[in-house]
């Protein structure tokens, strides 16, 4: 085994066991599905400048005083081959920041580590240590004595270098929190990220954006282009939908708000954009579910079982007359400890004791009704009682530590 | 709070520019050489806009802090040069902001060894407890008290001809406490962790080449702010205590440049200004430095981070306050001069980061056609050159 920084700048013999330059740079497969991909090989800078590519099949021993070639250098080395299936590690990977996934966080590649694999010498590991760190400076010592690598395997890392493709491994990426990914994505520089969101499926990637600050939840939108970023947004939620339009400038949100797709209500989004952000009409969420006074339990559940997927939480099922005026709230836990033949209407907390807030009221107002009366989500009315939406915890909550 | 929606990073960067190293500094230039260097000032106002545009462009194209970009393009080994060069001057820097406070208190007659240790525990606490921003604002409000120099620089009844008339005639004397206060001046004008500070800013602030435009505007207002306000410090200072010969031994020497404007109260109000200025540097300072050295070599930065998360990162913010503290408590140590030194010390360590920047810069795989234009290069380059040969000449000047 070796490392990176034990090659690196090290001197080259030929054949002739004569010096003919140095190492540069090594090339290893960029083929997603191995493991370990294999060193296919080197690039030597010879005496007078000139590049070299020798194949890996030509190194005879790789040592820390230096790489042994079983050949001489000749003219037809010096094409270096196209990077389509070559990566370029010195060039591309060390020195660059990578997703740790296992410690989900951004961390930058201070040492390369290879090893023989079914005798070939491959590419096992990153090291993003302080020990790494040191050895690359030359302290050899220091780096053994006090401090230990910390190798992350080459499999477990997702590598965000701009030239490289971005599905390696994206089935582990996806199996993180999207609050998680959104901290690694914010740790990225935006071209990074866009290639990050891109790479992740639209649902995902949607819920991801979600949670991304919104200073660069903005910019990324912008970089992606209105057309691309368009898949993605139209996967959010109306009211996270609503908080996007509101950071962008008007011409951009207007052009994304004419670009989704009929499916999407758009008037609601309008509507929402009507309100100022901290007040509960900009706060709101227009998805909620409702049923009617007159429905039985019975009902009323296999309703929730039929469009709960289209909501992240259900705490409360509003109880709306057929006019759309607001009547009163039935909990989830009322509904399911009930006897299913029992009407809606017997069963829910009426307007009087669970009240809801006016569009125009502000974040202190919607909080102090939610306190005062242990509600998880508030309903919004007209003046006629109308509902309009509801502000859940979740808003009031970002609102008042936006930097969670 | 519409205040803090126009001001952006330019307009910071450059406020927090005059902080105690350049209050004292810019009061020794005139204090001590009347209107001899005011040219220099003119020529460096060009000079800082050009580099911190330059670290606005970086930041707005790449999305990366300056440290982390030197990783990217150097390699290890010339990062942790460039590292290195830069905490040496942001520890003097930060060592001129605890002089700054320890003055300001001695005006008041309080002994540095109380005012030191409780205001470095207090930025400490600060930043690990509470909050960095809202603090900023705060410190940032308190520095508008240079416009006290701009009213005083008017009552005090200048020969603007002959004020003017220096800003464009150059005037050099071949000594070294000349060439000393010079370096001085460029380096607390343009300074190493302003390059630093204001491309983390735009990043940290979510700005993108969109916003390119008015960045550059608000760079250069902001550089042509902070110079009008050295100025008025330089020619309070002249049209003083150059005129009745004062040398500026402590802060009180350099506090009587307000008494025109002020009377008696010229001692509170600059013992105040004076403070409000340090702690200003004494909060950004060892934050920058951080996460410069963070970025660069890939360790997790942030407030948001907790102690156990980032040991490293609030291990170098406590270091870079505590060391400087410590220093400032050595007894018989003249303040002034220290905040005068320190300036020193990162005008002659400047030009190793603005090549860095420039290398950077001029870079068609990371800039794209966002590369310099020739006269940016040749400005930034002037500046490098003349740094240079300023303390080459400093060196020789010192020794016949």
């Amino acid at each position: 085994m070796f490392y990176f920084s034990n090659l690196f700048n090290k001197k080259v013999h030929d054949k002739a066991d004569k010096i003919v330059g140095r190492l540069v740079d090594v090339a290893v497969e960029s083929d997603d599905t191995k493991e370990y991909p294999q060193i296919v090989g080197v690039l030597i800078r010879g005496l007078k400048g000139v590049e070299y590519f020798v194949d890996a099949k030509e190194v005879s021993n790789w040592s820390r005083s230096g790489v042994f070639l079983r050949c001489v250098l000749n003219p037809k080395m010096e094409i270096i081959p196209k990077e389509d299936n070559l990566l370029f590690l010195q060039k591309h990977i060390v020195d660059k920041q990578i997703v740790d996934l296992s410690g989900i966080k951004v961390v930058r590649v201070n040492d390369l580590h290879f090893e023989m694999v079914q005798g070939k010498m491959s590419l096992i590991a990153i090291d993003v240590s302080t020990s790494g760190l040191l050895r690359r400076l030359g302290f050899n010592k220091l780096s053994t004595s006090f401090f230990k690598p910390h190798l992350l395997e080459w499999r477990d890392v997702h590598v965000v270098g701009d030239q490289l493709q971005f599905d390696i491994n994206k089935d582990d990426l996806v199996k993180l929190h999207p609050a998680d990914i959104a901290n690694l994505l914010e740790k990225l520089n935006l071209k990074q990220g866009g290639r990050l969101l891109d790479s992740l499926d639209e649902v995902t990637a949607a819920k991801v954006l979600e949670e991304v600050q919104p200073e660069i939840q903005k910019v990324l939108v912008q970089h992606l282009g209105t057309e691309r970023a368009m898949d993605i947004i139209d996967k959010m939620s109306t009211d996270e939908l609503v908080d996007l339009m509101q950071l962008l400038p008007g011409r951009e949100s207007r052009q994304i708000l004419e670009s989704l797709p009929v499916s999407r209500d758009v008037k609601r989004v309008k509507k929402i954009l009507e309100y100022d952000e901290d007040e509960a009409g900009g706060l709101m969420s227009t998805e909620y579910l409702t049923v009617a006074p007159e429905m039985t339990v019975a009902e009323a559940i296999e309703r929730i079982k039929k469009y709960s997927h289209q909501h992240r939480s259900i705490f409360f099922i509003y109880v709306l007359d057929d006019y759309g005026h607001y009547l009163g709230i039935v909990s989830l836990r009322r509904l399911i400890i009930a006897d299913p033949h029992v009407l809606v209407s017997e069963l829910m907390k009426r307007i009087k004791g669970v009240p809801g807030v006016k569009p125009h009221d502000n974040l202190t107002t919607v909080a102090n009704v939610m306190t005062k009366y242990n509600l998880l989500s508030v309903a919004v009315l007209d003046d006629s009682d109308h509902m309009l939406g509801v502000v859940t915890i979740d808003d009031v909550m970002r609102c008042l530590i936006p930097n969670a | 709070m519409f205040f803090f929606s126009v001001i952006g990073p330019g307009i910071i960067a450059a406020n927090a520019d005059n902080d105690a190293g350049g209050i004292s500094t810019y009061s020794i230039v005139g204090a001590h050489f009347g209107l001899k260097m005011l040219w220099v000032l003119f020529l460096i106002t060009f000079a800082l806009a050009v580099t911190q545009e330059m670290g606005v462009r970086i930041g707005l194209v790449t999305r990366q802090g300056l440290g982390g970009i030197i990783r990217e393009k150097f390699g290890v080994k010339w990062t942790l040069f460039a590292m290195i060069t830069m905490l040496i001057a942001n520890l003097g820097t930060i060592t001129a902001e605890f002089a700054g406070i320890a003055s300001s208190f001695e005006i008041g007659g309080i002994a540095k060894y109380w005012s030191v240790p409780v205001c470095a525990f207090l930025v400490w606490l600060i930043l690990y407890k509470g909050s960095f921003k809202l603090t900023q604002k705060i410190f940032l409000i308190f520095s508008a008290f240079y416009v006290v120099y701009i009213i005083n620089g008017f009552i005090i009844h200048p020969n603007f001809t002959e004020s003017l008339e220096a800003l464009v005639k150059p005037t050099l004397e071949w000594s070294a406490p000349f060439l000393l206060t010079m370096i001085a001046l460029i380096g607390t004008t343009i300074t190493p962790w302003g390059q630093f500070f204001i491309q983390s800013y735009v990043v940290d602030k979510g700005l993108d080449i969109k916003h390119y435009r008015a960045e550059k505007a608000e760079v250069f207002l902001g550089a042509l702010i902070t110079d009008v306000v050295s100025f008025f410090i330089i020619i309070s200072t002249a049209y003083t205590l150059y005129k009745t010969g004062v040398h500026i031994a402590d802060a009180k020497d350099a506090a009587m440049a307000l008494k025109p404007l002020a009377g008696q109260f010229s001692l509170f109000l600059f013992g105040f200004g004076l403070f409000v200025a340090s702690m200003l540097g004494a909060f950004i300072l060892p934050t920058a430095t951080a996460y410069a050295i963070c970025e660069a070599f890939g360790w997790d930065y942030g407030f948001n981070k907790k102690w156990r998360e980032a040991r490293i990162f609030y291990g170098i913010i406590l270091t870079a306050i505590v060391i400087p503290s410590i220093l400032v408590l050595i007894p018989g140590l003249n303040l002034i001069k220290i905040m005068l030194l320190s300036q020193d010390v990162n005008g002659i360590l400047l030009p190793i980061i603005l090549i860095f920047v420039l290398k950077v810069i001029n870079d068609k795989s990371i800039m794209g056609h966002h590369t310099n234009k020739t006269l940016g290069n040749i400005v930034a380059w002037i500046t490098v050159l003349g740094i240079i040969a300023a303390t080459v000449a400093m060196v020789v000047a010192s020794f016949f």
